[in-house]
């Protein structure tokens, strides 16, 4: 709890947030003081760090989707050493088990029964691969192109990686076409048949 | 209290006003218009379920996996990758995530005030496949404690060789470590 010696100074906003505010306060327990003296630390914090109060939110759903999808986050250096060794050892069973898991979170949107299931895939798979400067998804009526670049994958990361998009995207009854691929540079090119 | 029609006085904390005030420059906004922003962020961060004070120390955290270069893979991913990896060298890759444990220790060490409590939190933010962690002081001694009902044995031996590479980052030495299948206590000193 804040001190009531604390200095305070009034500042306005509109009317119906600080009503709304003010009773989620109360609910925590809290005086709506207490609560936005909390919100301005945290955005203080975040502007440190270049980021704005919103992008702190908007990062904490993507790491909660990220969750309820089975990713773990790990370290990049970590994950591309254990990458290269299971490439080295089982290159098949490797690339098995990235489509495998592709075509698990590609068919947790393509079974959701939403018409927009295959953005929401993509803005959620893009954002969890930050590791990747560039990762466009292009659809053009029945067909997708995928364009990764990423100077830090590792050769095999690379191959894995795009062996998940390809899993991902038979999910969604896309077959590859066309697939370029190598060290940290992926193009693929799925299509989609369409019934008449 | 009310100022006008629609507007509504709010107190704050005198001395966080010239941060506020440099952070909505920083933005491009007025304070005024920054405070409603915060207030907006403040109703999504509720509805969500989250705690306004935790949203912080995960910000801090998620914020140094970004710099680290954190990376989100599926957790069956990583299970088959420790399989594989760990089939017939199973030091080389316990070196491996000890190593990479004792450098992210070096960065929480100099990153944050309190690099103990940031290893709870980084535990709690990047490994959901635990359902219990705690990291504790108890007079002179560390205690890191993780359950996970689906960590497999391999797995956890690794977790424990990278927390343990993190502890050494901080210049803790291990003094006590039990391991189980899914289960992780270890206790360091400085």
């Amino acid at each position: 709890m804040e001190s009531s010696a604390v200095r305070r100074k009034t500042l306005v906003a509109r009317e119906d947030l600080v009503n709304r505010v003010a009773e989620i306060a109360k609910g925590q327990g809290c005086s709506l003081f207490e609560l936005v003296n909390d919100l301005f630390r945290l955005a203080i914090v975040s502007d440190k760090l270049n980021f704005s109060l919103r992008q702190v939110v908007v990062d904490r759903k993507v790491v909660e989707v990220a969750k309820s999808s089975g990713f773990v986050l790990g370290l990049e250096r970590l994950w591309y050493e254990m990458a290269d060794l299971a490439y080295k050892k089982d290159k098949r069973g490797a690339l098995k088990s990235w489509f495998d898991s592709g075509v698990w979170f590609g068919s947790r949107y393509a079974t959701s029964g939403n018409s927009s299931s295959f953005d929401q895939f993509k803005s959620d798979l893009i954002a969890f691969t930050w590791n990747a400067p560039e990762f466009e998804f292009n659809l053009v009526k029945n067909t997708v192109f995928v364009k990764v670049t990423s100077p830090r994958f590792t050769e095999a990361y690379t191959f894995l990686f795009s062996s998940f998009i390809v899993g991902a995207l038979d999910s969604f009854g896309y077959q590859l076409i066309s697939e370029e691929v190598s060290r940290g540079i992926i193009r693929l090119e799925a299509q989609r048949s369409v019934v008449e | 209290m009310v100022q006008r029609k629609d507007k509504r006085l709010v107190y704050v904390n005198y001395d966080l006003l010239e941060e506020v005030a440099k952070a909505s420059r920083n933005r491009g906004e007025t304070i005024t218009k920054f405070l409603e922003e915060s207030l907006v962020q403040a109703l999504k961060v509720t509805k969500a379920g989250y705690d306004l004070k935790q949203l912080g120390d995960f910000f801090e955290v998620l914020y140094a996996q970004r710099i680290l270069g954190g990376v989100f893979v599926p957790l069956e991913v990583l299970n088959f990758l420790t399989n594989t990896a760990l089939k017939d060298d199973k030091t080389s890759l316990a070196k491996v995530w000890f190593e990479n444990g004792t450098w992210h220790g070096r960065y929480l060490k100099e990153r944050f005030g309190d690099p103990v409590k940031s290893l709870g939190t980084f535990l709690e933010v990047s490994r959901w496949d635990l359902s219990e962690v705690e990291v504790k002081r108890v007079g002179t001694t560390i205690r890191v404690r993780c359950i996970s009902a689906v960590l497999s044995e391999e797995a956890t031996h690794l977790l424990s060789q990278f927390i343990e590479g993190i502890m050494q980052g901080f210049d803790c030495k291990l003094q006590k470590c039990d391991l189980l299948k899914g289960m992780i206590v270890m206790e360091f000193t400085h």
